[in-house]
C-alpha cells in the first residue's frame, strides 16, 4: 500500500546582510514573517551566455568577453552583477633538475614543459587549468590561463616528473607582470615498496599529496622497488597502489614530516591472498542481464589491520549476466548497478566475505524492475501547479536521474528505481513567486508525493558586462557545498529574479 | 495529460517518454465539385497535415562543430529553447562515460512579463581527462520533434 507523503517543501532560505571572508556571507536576517536564517551562507554564480563567453576563452582581436564569475550574495534586491573582462595570467615555470641518485652530479635549472598549472579562486566557480608549453610551439615552460580578474587566486604547479617538487603560490590578476616560477630543488622523500618477504614490488605507483590539494606526479618503483619524490618542506601524505596497479588496496601513509634532509619510509604490503566472487544477475523473469556493474568496496580485508587503505573494484556482467571478480580476501560491500537504459533498479547485495583461494558464489541476484513514482505539486494555497518540473536522482548506486513535468492537474508520474531518491521540484515558468523545493523519497513504490511549493524570498538584480545588460546569463545561488538554492535566467534587459526557499 | 519522463543519466540511451495524449487533427473538409453538366456533386476528403513547430534553440547560436574546451574545474553549458506552439519542453543530456559526476539543471521554464516563454537546462561537467574527444549531446524535445545539440569535449592534460 502506498503511503501518502505530505511535504511542505523548504530548504531553509537565506539572504545576506553582512560581509565576511570570501564570497559567502553569514546571514542573520529575519524576513517579514520572522524566519531566522542564521548561519547560512550563499554566493551567486553567473555563467554568461555563449555570445559573451565566446570572446573570453582566448586572447583574440575582437570584442571583449567574460568568463563565469561568482559574486557575494550581500543584498536581496538591486543586485548588480557586473561581469569583468577576462584577463590572461601568463608566466614561465623552471625548475632545478638533478640526478635522482647522486648528489655529486650537479643539476641545472631547466624550463619545465608539460607541467599542469591551475588557478582557483577559493569559494567560487572561478578556475582555469592548463599545461606548460613543451617547447614545440612557443617558449618551453610558458603558460597562459584566462580567468575572471581577482586577487587571491591559488596557483598550483604540478610538474610532470616526481623529481621536480610541486609549487603553490597566490596570484593577483591585477599585476601585468608575468608570473615567474622557479621551483626549488625540494626535499627528497624515498623508500621501497615491498612484499611481506621484503622482496621488491616493481612498478608500484606512489605519489604525495598535501592537505591544501597540491599533489605530485606519480613515481613508479624501479626494479629494486625504490621510489623517490621531491616535495617542499612540510607535512605530506603518500599513497601507493601496490601490485598490478590496483589489485592491492591503495595504502596511505599520512602526516610525514618532511624537513632538513627529507624523509624516508617503506610501504610493505601483506601477502596477496586472493579470493574469487562470482554471481549471475537476472531480471524478474530469470533472464540474465548484461552490462550490469558489480561494484565492490573494500571493508575489513585480511592482513590489513593497522593500515589505512581503500579499494574499489568494478566488473561488468557478460551477456548472460555472469560476473567474476578476483579480489583481496576479506569483507567487501557489493552493489549491482544496472545500465542506464535498463528498466531495472540497482541492488545492494550487502557485505560479502570472500575467503582466500576460494570461490564465493552469490548465485542468482535478481534486480527489481523500475516502478512508477506518482505525486502532485500544489502551491501554498493548495492550487495545483501544472508545468512544475520534477527531477529525481538516486541517492546512491549509479545516481541515475529522471525528469517529469506535472500535468494540468498538477500530478506527475515517472519511472524510477525503487530506491531512496532525492527530488527537486522547480515551479512552473509562470509562477515566479515560488521557490524550488526538495524532498527525499525512501520507497517510491510505496509513497505518493504531495508537495507544496512555498512562496520564495525574492532576490533580484541585473547582470551587466561593460555597463551593458547581459541577457540569457544563468544566475545560481549556491551554498558552500555546491547545492543550488535557486536558479534564474536573465531576461533581455539583463534583469533576473531568484526565489529562495524559506526555512 | 502531459506527462514527460526522461532519464537524463542515460548515456547512449534514447529517452523513452511515457504516455502523452495530444489532439490529432485529421480534419475532413468538404469540397463540392461540379462535373460538367451532370450536376453530380460529391465530397472529396482532404487531409490537413498536422504541423508541429519544433523546439527553437536560441543558445547555442550555432549547432554544428561545437567544441566544449574544459578549462575550468567545472564547465557549465546551457541550452535555451523556445516552442512556438507553447509545448512544454524536455531536455535530455547524454554524457559518456556515465560515471562522470555531472550535474544537470533539468528543463527550467521561464516566462517574461510580456508572456514570452522559454526553457533552459544546464549541465555542469567536471574536468575529467576521460572526456577528451567524447561527444556531449543535449536533446530538446516537445515530444513530437527533437532538436539535438552536440559538442566535442576537449580536455588538455
Amino acid at each position: 500500500m502506498r503511503r501518502l507523503v505530505l511535504i511542505g517543501l523548504a530548504l531553509g532560505a537565506t539572504t545576506a546582510c553582512s560581509s565576511a571572508d570570501g564570497l559567502y556571507v553569514e546571514d542573520t536576517t529575519d524576513f517579514d514573517d520572522g524566519d531566522s536564517l542564521e548561519g547560512l551562507s550563499l554566493r551567486l554564480d553567473v555563467v554568461p551566455p555563449d555570445g559573451v563567453r565566446a570572446n573570453a576563452d582566448a586572447e583574440t582581436v575582437g570584442p571583449p568577453g567574460a568568463l563565469p564569475q561568482s559574486f557575494p550574495f550581500d543584498t536581496l534586491d538591486g543586485l548588480t552583477l557586473e561581469l569583468l573582462e577576462a584577463v590572461t595570467v601568463r608566466g614561465t615555470v623552471t625548475g632545478y633538475v638533478s640526478s635522482p641518485w647522486s648528489v655529486d652530479v650537479p643539476g641545472s635549472t631547466l624550463p619545465i614543459g608539460g607541467a599542469t598549472v591551475s588557478l582557483r579562486l577559493p569559494g567560487t566557480l572561478q578556475s582555469a587549468n592548463g599545461v606548460t608549453n613543451d617547447g614545440t610551439v612557443g617558449a618551453a615552460g610558458s603558460f597562459a590561463l584566462r580567468v575572471a580578474p581577482s586577487a587571491g587566486y591559488a596557483l598550483n604547479v604540478q610538474p610532470p616528473s616526481p623529481l621536480v617538487a610541486p609549487f603553490a603560490a597566490t596570484v593577483d590578476t591585477a599585476s601585468d607582470e608575468p608570473v615567474v616560477i622557479d621551483i626549488p630543488l625540494g626535499l627528497p622523500v624515498w623508500g621501497r615498496v615491498l612484499d611481506p618477504d621484503g622482496a621488491p614490488i616493481v612498478g608500484a605507483r606512489v605519489f604525495a599529496f598535501h592537505d591544501d590539494g597540491i599533489r605530485t606526479a606519480v613515481a613508479e618503483t624501479d626494479s629494486r622497488g625504490w621510489w623517490l619524490i621531491r616535495v617542499p618542506a612540510g607535512v605530506w601524505s603518500f599513497e601507493c597502489d601496490g601490485r598490478d596497479h590496483g589489485r592491492d588496496p591503495t595504502i596511505v601513509t599520512r602526516d610525514v614530516e618532511v624537513d632538513g634532509t627529507g624523509a624516508t619510509f617503506d610501504f610493505q604490503y601483506p601477502s596477496l591472498r586472493l579470493g574469487t566472487l562470482v554471481g549471475r544477475v537476472i531480471d524478474a523473469s530469470g533472464d540474465g542481464v548484461g552490462g550490469v556493474t558489480a561494484r565492490l568496496r573494500a571493508g575489513d580485508l585480511t592482513g590489513y589491520d593497522g593500515y589505512e587503505y581503500s579499494s574499489l573494484r568494478t566488473v561488468k556482467t557478460d551477456d548472460d549476466g555472469n560476473f567474476t571478480a578476483v579480489v583481496v580476501s576479506g569483507e567487501w560491500r557489493v552493489e549491482l548497478i544496472p545500465p542506464d537504459s535498463a528498466e531495472l533498479g540497482p541492488l545492494d547485495v550487502g557485505d560479502v566475505q570472500i575467503s582466500a583461494s576460494d570461490v564465493e558464489d552469490l548465485a542468482d541476484l535478481a534486480l527489481e524492475p523500475t516502478v512508477t513514482l506518482v505525486g502532485q505539486v500544489v502551491d501554498a494555497e493548495g492550487l495545483v501547479l501544472p508545468g512544475a518540473v520534477v527531477s529525481a536522482r538516486e541517492q546512491a548506486f549509479g545516481q541515475r536521474g529522471w525528469t517529469s513535468v506535472t500535468d494540468a492537474t498538477g500530478t506527475f508520474a515517472m519511472t524510477v528505481s525503487d530506491v531512496p531518491l532525492a527530488l527537486e521540484i522547480l515551479p512552473p515558468g509562470d509562477r515566479g513567486d515560488l521557490a524550488l523545493g526538495r524532498v527525499e523519497v525512501a520507497t517510491p513504490s510505496a509513497e505518493v508525493v504531495q508537495a507544496s511549493l512555498q512562496v520564495g524570498v525574492p532576490a533580484s538584480g541585473v547582470v551587466q558586462f561593460l555597463g551593458e545588460p547581459v541577457p540569457f546569463a544563468v544566475v545560481e545561488a549556491t551554498d558552500e557545498s555546491g547545492t543550488r538554492w535557486a536558479t534564474g535566467l536573465s531576461g533581455p534587459d539583463g534583469t533576473f529574479e531568484l526565489r529562495l526557499p524559506r526555512p | 495529460m502531459i506527462d514527460m519522463s526522461w532519464s537524463w543519466g542515460a548515456p547512449g540511451g534514447t529517452p523513452t517518454p511515457t504516455t502523452r495524449w495530444y489532439a490529432y487533427f485529421t480534419s475532413w473538409s468538404a469540397l463540392c465539385i461540379g462535373i460538367g453538366s451532370s450536376g453530380c456533386l460529391y465530397f472529396v476528403p482532404i487531409e490537413r497535415p498536422v504541423i508541429n513547430a519544433p523546439p527553437d534553440i536560441l543558445q547555442p547560436f550555432e549547432l554544428e562543430d561545437l567544441e566544449l574546451v574544459m578549462v575550468a574545474d567545472i564547465e557549465q553549458v546551457t541550452v535555451i529553447a523556445q516552442d512556438d506552439d507553447g509545448d512544454d519542453l524536455a531536455f535530455f543530456w547524454v554524457v559518456v562515460p556515465s560515471d562522470v559526476a555531472y550535474n544537470v539543471t533539468p528543463a527550467t521554464p521561464k516566462e517574461l512579463p510580456d508572456g514570452t516563454a522559454y526553457w533552459y537546462s544546464t549541465l555542469s561537467l567536471p574536468r575529467d581527462p576521460r572526456l577528451d574527444g567524447r561527444r556531449l549531446q543535449c536533446g530538446v524535445t516537445d515530444l513530437q520533434d527533437t532538436e539535438v545539440v552536440e559538442w566535442t569535449v576537449r580536455v588538455e592534460d
